[in-house]
């Protein structure tokens, strides 16, 4: 908008300068014009005065000798000298001739010095053959240069467009009667060059072109050369001057010197240009000014009115921050670098039970109620400016006297790594500790209870194991001494075969408790030593078969190479043994176990898989727990229950991890994978994959 | 066949295992306790010695070092009979004197088998 104002302004500015420079420019020709025809006029009236008076005493000339005639007599020879003088007197005049009262001719005097009497002149044309002159009527007047001949034919004229100097030239011939008492007795005829009179003069005197026309149109002469073109042309200012003689208006044109044609048009289209650059240009710089500041304006109003909201904004935010600080349960209070509270909500005057006054601008270590020493505070400044935050539990004593627990959450206000205003957030943690308290007995005793019992189990099933021997034993013993020497009917012998089988269990879940405890009693470390899961298991299948050969065939997949865990050797002797005893247990004779030790990357995976009569999905979860017997309707086998949850434990403790999935009738595959000895390489892994 | 010297204080196994040894064809001394034991080897010069690890006066192990001392014993199988299977020091202690070792509870015939190895190595 302030770009168009300028614009406006400018064109306007153009529009006023170029009316006053059109102004400028008629008013300059007009002046130059009104010069011009004022020196032309004032020019051309003198020239034409002048040869007015030239004429003038020609003819004045021609008058002196008519009157010199009549007085003298009329004789030849006074004549010719009279007359050789008026024209040496008047160069205008260049011949003379006389002719009686009958017209017959008396004398010729020309110039040149030549005379001749009695004989009409041959050469040049001063007369028009048959021509007649007749008297002139002579006006004598001071007043009227013109004297006019009563005869047209006084007046001769050459073909204008001669040349000049040559035959051509122009003469006009004034005749004067000659009177002598009364009586005309005869007729002077004076030729006058008028080439000489007039143009040669005017050519000499005028500095300017002009044309001189004797009005008939037979005469026309002028300044040499373009003359013509520029006064005959529509060129303005040109004047035009009559000068009377010899019974005609001759007419003189002048044009104006060149130095005084009108001004030309583009300089003042120039003019025009110059000034309204030279109006335009500021104005163009005060209306990038004025938008500048316009701009700068509108930024400056932006921008308050940003700050301003920005300010309110904040000024809200900080009402509202107010307000979440003192609805908050937790006691909130700003202390500042030298310990001076600043800053305490509500909930920290309800927790101590005091007011706001007993916290406002006092020390905190010299107000008991918040239960910190300087030493503590400096303590706790400390940490702050290095972590950042702070926690501590302390005990504090209302005012009142009760005593509380307060959990204290201390953080950083201020700049950065320097010791500056903190943020202390305060709440009543008695219950949380009470409760903590609780607990942590809860658990002592519960791990005592549960150390008791493991001991327990230790103690009674190693009590046992002496029974247990003993039983099994004596089983034996009645089985192969004492039995043979008595017949014994098919249930007797049954019932005897149940009681070392029995025996058998016994001794099997004495065993078993005594595992249990032993893994469950945490205090005894499990040595971690880098074995070889290849050779073990290598070794346990074979004494296994060494101790039973019946049941299903055991295959054995194992990788070429070494493969070291990082483990309990005795730990994995006993995994193996009891999964492997397990998959025999509850496969049938024809079926297959595999046993396959696999390398995974850093782990080593042992992997035992049976075609036996499978865990059904619901007790899966189950299988890992203690005691825990899958119900197998119509099967004779029984475990004790203890054989896979004392696997999971090792593997657990181990840092192992064990799997197992099953299908009924399908057969279970368990799966415990460890982590491999520290010098278990990638090359290792890729030569065992390839075998 | 060999000549077997049986050590245990719990008369009943010691009564059953001996039973049992003898019907497998060998010869079985008893005797309660080490100190006792001690008497009886040097008497009738067994071919093997089964122990118990706890025993009332001196115990299986001290026993064990004191035929080890005696260059007439020092060849004699050891075979100890222990339900201390949760204490893997006596075991490294078991095998650093060069005897061996039976887990109670056991199959009769286990103990058997491991007699026999020792003997037969013997």
């Amino acid at each position: 908008m302030g770009n168009a104002s300028v614009r406006i302004s400018q064109i306007l500015v153009g529009v006023v300068l170029a009316f006053m420079a059109a102004i400028l420019y008629r008013t300059s020709t007009d002046a130059i014009a009104v010069r011009t025809a004022n020196d032309a006029r004032s020019l051309g009236g003198r020239v034409a005065q002048r040869e007015a008076v030239r004429i003038d005493q020609t003819l004045g000339s021609i008058l002196a000798l008519k009157n010199d005639f009549e007085t003298g007599g009329f004789a030849q020879g006074p004549f010719a000298q009279a007359a050789r003088s008026m024209m040496q007197s008047n160069p205008m005049i260049d011949i003379v001739d006389y002719f009686d009262e009958n017209d017959q001719h008396v004398a010729h005097v020309e110039a040149g010095g030549r005379e001749a009497f009695g004989v009409p002149p041959r050469a040049g044309a001063n007369k028009i053959p048959g021509a007649v002159i007749s008297a002139v009527d002579l006006v004598l007047s001071e007043s009227t240069v013109t004297r006019t001949t009563t005869s047209s034919h006084a007046l001769r004229v050459r073909d204008p467009s001669t040349p000049p100097g040559g035959q051509g030239r122009l003469f006009v011939y004034v005749a004067q009667p000659l009177v002598r008492h009364l009586d005309v007795t005869g007729t002077i005829v004076a030729r006058i060059d008028v080439q000489r009179l007039l143009a040669d003069d005017l050519a000499a005197v005028l500095p300017v072109p002009y044309v001189l026309d004797d009005g008939s149109g037979r005469l026309q002469t002028g300044s040499p050369g373009g003359i013509a073109g520029t006064v005959s042309g529509s060129a303005p200012y040109v004047q035009t001057f009559s000068i009377p003689f010899a019974d005609r208006a001759w007419s003189l044109t002048i044009a104006p010197p060149p130095a005084d044609q009108p001004a030309k048009p583009w300089i003042f289209v120039l003019l025009w240009l110059v000034a309204w650059l030279a109006v335009s240009v500021p104005i163009e710089v005060v209306g990038q000014i004025n938008r500048r500041v316009r701009v700068l304006n509108e930024g400056l109003e932006a921008r308050v009115a940003a700050r301003t909201r920005q300010l309110q904004a904040s000024v809200a935010e900080s009402q509202t921050l107010a307000a979440v600080v003192e609805s908050v349960h937790e006691g909130v209070m700003l202390v500042d670098a030298d310990g001076v509270v600043r800053y305490a909500n509500d909930a920290l005057c309800r927790e101590l039970g005091c007011t706001i006054d007993d916290l406002m601008d006092k020390l905190v270590y010299e107000y008991p109620p918040l239960a910190i020493s300087k030493v503590q505070l400096a303590e706790l400044s400390d940490t702050v400016v290095t972590r950042g935050f702070a926690y501590l539990e302390t005990e504090r004593t209302r005012v009142d006297g009760t005593k509380y627990w307060a959990g204290i959450t201390v953080t950083h206000h201020g700049e950065e790594g320097m010791r500056d205003k903190m943020i202390a957030v305060s709440r009543d943690v008695s219950d949380r500790r009470r409760l903590v308290d609780e607990l942590v007995l809860a658990k002592e005793e519960a791990e005592r209870q549960m150390r008791v019992s493991t001991d327990f189990v230790g103690t009674a099933s190693h009590e046992l194991r002496t029974p247990a021997t003993t039983l099994r034993t004596l089983s034996a013993l009645l089985g192969r001494k004492v039995l043979p020497r008595y017949p014994l009917s098919d249930d007797d012998a049954k019932l005897l075969g149940m009681l070392d089988f029995e025996t058998r269990r016994l001794a099997n879940l004495v065993d078993d408790l005594l595992e249990v405890a032993k893994v469950d009693a945490s205090e005894t470390p499990l040595a971690e030593t880098d074995a070889d899961l290849r050779a073990l298991v290598s070794a346990e299948v074979d004494a296994t078969f060494a101790l039973d050969a019946r049941g299903p065939a055991v295959e054995v997949r194992l990788p070429s190479v070494p493969a070291y865990v990082r483990a309990d050797e005795n730990a994995l002797r006993r995994i193996i043994v009891n999964l492997v005893g397990n998959a025999r247990k509850f496969t049938p004779a024809d079926g297959r176990v595999t046993v396959a030790v696999e390398r995974l990357g850093d782990r080593v995976r042992l992997v035992v898989a049976d075609t036996g009569i499978g865990i059904p999905e619901v007790d899966l979860p189950h299988v890992f727990e203690r005691f825990y017997r899958v119900e197998r309707p119509g099967t004779e086998i029984r475990g004790t229950g203890l054989g896979l949850a004392i696997v999971a434990r090792l593997v657990e403790r181990m840092r192992g991890a064990i799997s197992i999935s099953s299908e009924v009738g399908r057969g279970t595959t368990v799966s415990v994978e460890m982590p491999g000895a520290s010098g278990t390489s990638a090359a290792d892994t890729t030569a065992a994959a390839s075998a | 066949m060999a000549r077997v010297l049986l050590v245990d204080d719990e008369p009943m196994l010691r009564s059953a295992l001996r039973q049992y040894l003898e019907f497998a064809g060998h010869d079985v001394d008893e005797a309660p306790d080490g100190d006792d034991a001690l008497v009886l080897a040097r008497r009738q010069r067994p071919d093997i010695v089964v122990s118990d690890v706890l025993m009332p006066g001196r115990d299986g192990m001290s026993l064990c070092r004191e035929l080890r001392a005696d260059p007439e014993f020092a060849d004699v199988p050891f075979l100890f009979i222990t339900a201390r299977s949760t204490q893997s020091d006596l075991f490294d202690e078991i095998e650093r004197i060069g005897a061996g070792c039976v887990t109670k509870p056991f199959e009769p015939d286990h103990l058997l088998a491991a007699i026999d190895d020792a003997v037969k190595k013997d």
